[in-house]
C-alpha cells in the first residue's frame, strides 16, 4: 500500500518544527555569552578603575610640582629680565600685601601677586589609556606683615614668595567611580563631581572626574655673599706666611683682628668666630687638588664639590667640617644694560681726574643715583669720593664698562651715610701705595658697633664677553666683590693688612700676609641672582581621621 | 507503508554527529572564554591590588617623608625598618583643614640648632608653619599584616594590607647626608592576591627636610 501524504504538510510541520529549537538554542547560546561578556566587562572595568585613579593621582602630583618649578623659574628669570620673566602670567602688582582666606585649604593668599594657568600644551600631555592631559594653576603671593614669612624687618629685596600650585588630572570615564577602600579614599580625594576644596561642580567636557593635588612652597633670594670665598673653581692660599680666614659677627663682637682673643667671646669685643667659611663648586677626579692649603689658618668649614682638600704644610689648618658634594650656581646679577634705572645715567669722566671727584650718594636709605663711566683709572692725588647726600643711607650705582684700576695712591672714599655700588664689565685692581694711602677707605660704620660698615663698597662683576677678566686686591679692604666669572689671580696683601667682608668668583689665588675676616651678617646681604626653596609642603589631609577625632 | 519523496530525510533532527560537534565547539568556546575571563579578572585583581593596596601603602610613606621635617626609623641590626617616626610641620590649624600662613624667625642664639648634615651653612632665619619648633608626629607601623598610619593621637589608619614587612635604605648615615629614602615593601599571599606579590621599591626625596633649617 502506497500512502500519498501531501509532501509540502508535512515537510512544513517538521521544518517549522526544527527551526523553532534551533533559533531558541542560539538564542540561549547568544545570551549566555552575552551575559558572560557582560559580567566580565563589568567585573574588569571597575578593577581597572583603581590604578587609573592612582596613576591620574600621581600626575596630579607632578603637575603641581611642575607648576612650582615654573614659578620658581619666573622668579629666577626677573632677576635679570626684570618685568620679561611675567609674560603670560596675570600681575596684580597693586596688592602685593594679601591676606589669609578663612576657607579650608584654600589658598591663605587671596589675591596673589602673580598667577598663571598652565595648560596641557605646558605641561606632560601624552596618549594611550587612562588620564592623557594634566594641568596646573599656580599662584605666587608676598604675605608681609607680623608672623608671616616677610617681616616688617625684610627689606622689600629680600621678600620671600609663598608659591601655591594646584596640579590636576582627569579621571577617565570608565574610572568615574569611588573606591571602595577608604584609605585610598581618603588619600587620592578624587573630585568626581565636586572640588572638595572649592566645593564647585567638576564640569569637565567628555565627562571626567579630576583629581587635584597642591604644592605650597616658600621660595627665597639666594644672596652672594655667604661665606668668606665662595668660588667656582679651584682656591689656592699658599706661598704666604701667618695667613687667616676667619669671622665676626658685628652685632655682637664688634671687631678688629686681634689673635689673642678667645673665639666668639660675646664679652670681649673682638673675639672672632669660625665661620670664616670656604666653598668651591669645583670637581676633580684622581684625587686632584680643589683647595689647596700653605701657612693660612681656616677658622670655618671648606666645602668641595669632588676632589681633595690638600692642607699642604703643618702649620695650615681648617677648624670645620670637610663637605663633599658642595654647589651653588654662581650667576650674574642683574647688568647694568638690562636694567631700566640705568636707561639715564649721570655721566662722569674718572680716567685720571687729577683731583677730587665728588659724587652723591641717593638721599635716602633706599634710594640710589646712577652713573655711567667708561673706565675708572685712579692715581696719587686722584679721589673718587662718595657723599653722603640728604638724610644718609643712600646708595651711589656706578657703572663702569671698562677697567676699574685703583693704584699708586688713587683712592676710592666712602662717606659714613653713603654706599656705592659697582657694576665693572672688565678687570678689577684694588691696589695700596702704602699703609696711609689704601686704595679703598671706607669710613662708614654700623651704627650699632662703630666697626667698619664693608656693606657701604659692593663691587659686581658683570660681564658682556666671554673674555678672561681678572680681580687683583692688594690693599686693606672692607667691601664685597662678587664676580663669578673673574678670576681673582692675585689677592695679595702685606702684613697687617685685612680684608673685612665676603670675595666670590670665578678662581682665586691668595699670597703673602692675606686676613680674610667674614662679616657674618652678609649672609644675608647683596643683591640677589637667584632663588631657592626654604619650605616644600603637599596640602593634605586625612579627612576621615579628623573627622574621627571631632565629638 | 512507504512515504514518498526523500522529504522526511531533508527534514529530520540533527544527526548525533552534528550535536557531537556543535557540542564540542561550544565546549571549546566556553573554555576558552572561560579561560579568558579568568585570566583577565585575575589580571585586572592583581591590578588593583597594587594599586588600591601595595601602591597606596608606598603612597602614603611617599607623601609623608616628603614633607617631613624630621624621622626617626627603627634599627634592626644594620637595617631601617619599622616603626618609622616622622615629625611634619604643624601645617593646618587645630581644625586639621586650614591651613597656616608661614612666618619666618630670625635664628639667634637662643634659638639655634645644630645645622643639618646636608647643609652647608648655618642658617639664617627658619622658615614655619605655626609656633617655631612645633611638630605634629606620624608613625607608621606594622600589625598583624596591616601597615597602619596614626597622626598625633588621632586614630590609626590602615593604609596597606598583606604587608609581611617594610625596609627603608640606604642607611642612616648616607640618608642623613643626602635625604633619599629608598622604601622596600614586601608582601604575604592574601584572599585578594593568592599569589606572593613581588616586592614593591619606591625611592623618595625628602624635600622637606632637605629644604628647611629647623629639625
Amino acid at each position: 500500500m502506497t500512502l500519498n501524504f501531501p509532501s509540502s504538510d508535512i515537510h512544513c510541520r517538521m521544518n517549522s518544527k526544527n527551526a523553532g529549537s534551533a533559533l531558541v538554542t542560539t538564542i540561549l547560546t547568544v545570551a549566555l555569552l552575552c551575559l558572560i561578556g557582560g559580567t566580565l566587562l563589568s567585573l574588569t572595568s571597575s578593577k581597572q578603575s583603581g590604578p587609573f585613579q592612582a596613576a591620574s593621582w600621581h600626575e596630579a602630583g607632578s603637575a603641581a610640582e611642575g607648576g612650582v618649578e615654573i614659578a620658581l623659574n619666573a622668579l629666577r628669570r626677573s632677576i635679570t629680565e626684570g618685568n620679561a620673566a611675567w609674560d603670560g602670567w596675570t600681575l596684580n602688582t597693586s596688592s602685593p600685601t594679601p591676606t589669609p582666606s578663612a576657607s579650608p585649604s584654600a589658598s591663605p593668599s587671596p589675591t596673589p601677586f602673580a598667577k598663571k594657568y598652565i595648560t596641557e600644551s605646558e605641561l606632560l600631555s601624552h596618549q594611550g589609556e587612562g588620564n592623557k592631559t594634566v594641568r596646573a594653576i599656580v599662584e605666587i603671593s608676598i604675605p608681609t606683615g607680623l608672623n608671616t614669612i616677610n617681616p616688617s624687618s625684610i627689606p622689600p629685596n629680600r621678600y620671600a614668595y609663598l608659591i601655591r600650585s594646584t596640579g590636576y588630572a582627569n579621571i577617565p570615564v570608565g574610572a568615574r567611580r569611588l573606591p571602595q577602600n577608604k584609605a585610598d579614599l581618603a588619600l587620592r580625594k578624587l573630585n568626581l563631581f565636586r572640588d572638595f576644596r572649592t566645593g564647585a561642580a567638576v564640569n569637565i567636557d567628555g565627562g571626567y572626574g579630576q583629581v587635584s593635588r597642591v604644592v605650597e612652597a616658600i621660595a627665597t633670594p639666594v644672596t652672594p655673599f655667604p661665606a668668606a670665598i665662595l668660588s667656582k673653581d679651584t682656591i689656592e692660599i699658599k706661598s704666604g706666611s701667618g695667613m687667616i680666614v676667619d669671622s665676626y659677627d658685628p652685632t655682637v663682637t664688634p671687631y678688629k683682628y686681634d689673635a689673642s682673643k678667645a673665639f666668639g667671646d660675646v664679652s670681649n669685643p673682638g673675639a672672632h668666630r669660625q665661620n670664616g667659611n670656604i666653598a668651591t663648586n669645583a670637581k676633580k677626579k684622581n684625587n686632584g687638588d680643589v683647595v689647596r692649603l700653605e701657612n693660612v689658618k681656616v677658622y670655618g668649614l671648606v666645602a668641595k664639590g669632588e676632589g681633595v682638600v690638600n692642607i699642604k704644610t703643618a702649620n695650615a689648618s681648617v677648624s670645620g667640617e670637610i663637605i663633599d658634594g658642595f654647589y651653588r650656581e654662581l650667576k650674574p646679577v642683574q647688568s647694568p644694560r638690562n636694567n631700566t634705572s640705568f636707561s639715564t645715567p649721570t655721566s662722569l669722566s674718572l680716567n685720571r681726574p687729577k683731583g677730587t671727584v665728588n659724587v652723591n650718594a641717593g638721599s635716602a636709605a633706599g634710594s640710589s643715583l646712577y652713573y655711567k663711566t667708561d673706565k675708572i683709572h685712579l692715581h696719587d692725588k686722584d679721589v673718587l669720593k662718595i657723599k653722603k647726600n640728604g638724610s644718609g643711607g643712600g646708595t651711589a650705582e656706578i657703572w663702569v664698562t671698562g677697567d676699574v684700576v685703583i693704584h699708586n695712591g688713587g683712592r676710592i672714599e666712602v662717606e659714613n651715610g653713603a654706599n656705592v655700588v659697582f657694576y665693572f664689565e672688565k678687570n678689577l685692581t684694588l691696589q695700596e701705595k702704602d699703609a696711609n694711602k689704601p686704595a679703598v677707605k671706607n669710613e662708614a660704620v654700623y651704627a650699632t658697633g662703630g666697626f667698619t660698615d664693608p656693606t657701604a663698597v659692593q663691587f659686581y662683576g658683570v660681564v658682556p664677553d666671554r673674555k678672561k677678566k681678572q680681580v687683583k686686591v692688594k690693599t686693606n679692604f672692607s667691601g664685597l666683590i662678587y664676580a663669578p666669572d673673574h678670576e681673582f689671580e692675585e689677592i695679595k696683601l702685606k702684613s697687617g693688612r685685612h680684608i673685612y667682608g665676603s670675595l666670590a668668583g670665578r678662581k682665586f689665588k691668595i699670597e703673602g700676609n692675606t686676613q680674610i675676616h667674614y662679616d657674618e651678617s652678609l649672609q644675608d646681604f647683596g643683591k640677589p641672582f637667584d632663588y631657592t626653596l626654604e619650605s616644600w609642603q603637599e596640602d593634605w589631609f586625612d579627612p576621615n581621621v579628623r573627622t574621627a577625632s571631632t565629638p | 507503508m512507504k512515504i514518498a519523496g526523500n522529504r522526511a530525510d531533508a527534514v529530520r533532527a540533527f544527526s548525533l554527529a552534528e550535536v557531537m560537534i556543535a557540542a564540542t565547539l561550544f565546549s571549546l568556546i566556553m573554555a576558552a572564554v572561560y579561560g579568558s575571563t579568568t585570566g583577565l579578572i585575575n589580571s585586572m585583581t592583581a591590578s588593583e591590588n597594587y594599586s588600591v593596596t601595595q601602591l597606596q601603602a608606598m603612597d602614603y610613606l611617599s607623601l609623608d617623608l616628603r614633607r617631613a621635617t624630621g624621622f626617626s626609623f627603627t634599627n634592626s641590626g644594620t637595617t631601617l625598618t619599622l616603626p618609622l617616626d616622622l615629625t611634619l610641620p604643624t601645617f593646618y590649624e587645630s581644625d586639621g583643614r586650614k591651613v597656616r600662613v608661614p612666618q619666618r624667625t630670625l635664628v639667634t642664639t637662643s634659638n639655634k640648632k645644630d645645622k643639618k648634615k646636608h647643609k652647608v651653612f648655618n642658617a639664617r632665619y627658619y622658615f614655619h608653619y605655626g609656633t617655631l619648633g612645633a611638630t605634629v608626629a606620624v608613625r607608621y607601623y606594622l600589625q598583624n599584616g596591616n601597615l597602619y598610619r596614626k597622626e598625633g593621637s588621632l586614630p590609626a589608619r590602615i593604609v596597606g594590607t598583606g604587608v609581611a614587612g617594610v625596609t627603608f635604605g640606604p642607611d642612616a648615615t648616607a640618608i642623613a647626608a643626602d635625604p633619599v629614602v629608598t622604601a622596600t615593601m614586601t608582601f604575604t599571599a592574601t584572599k585578594r592576591a593568592k599569589a606572593v606579590p613581588p616586592p614593591l621599591s619606591g625611592t623618595t626625596f625628602m624635600r622637606q627636610y632637605y629644604y628647611s633649617d629647623y629639625n
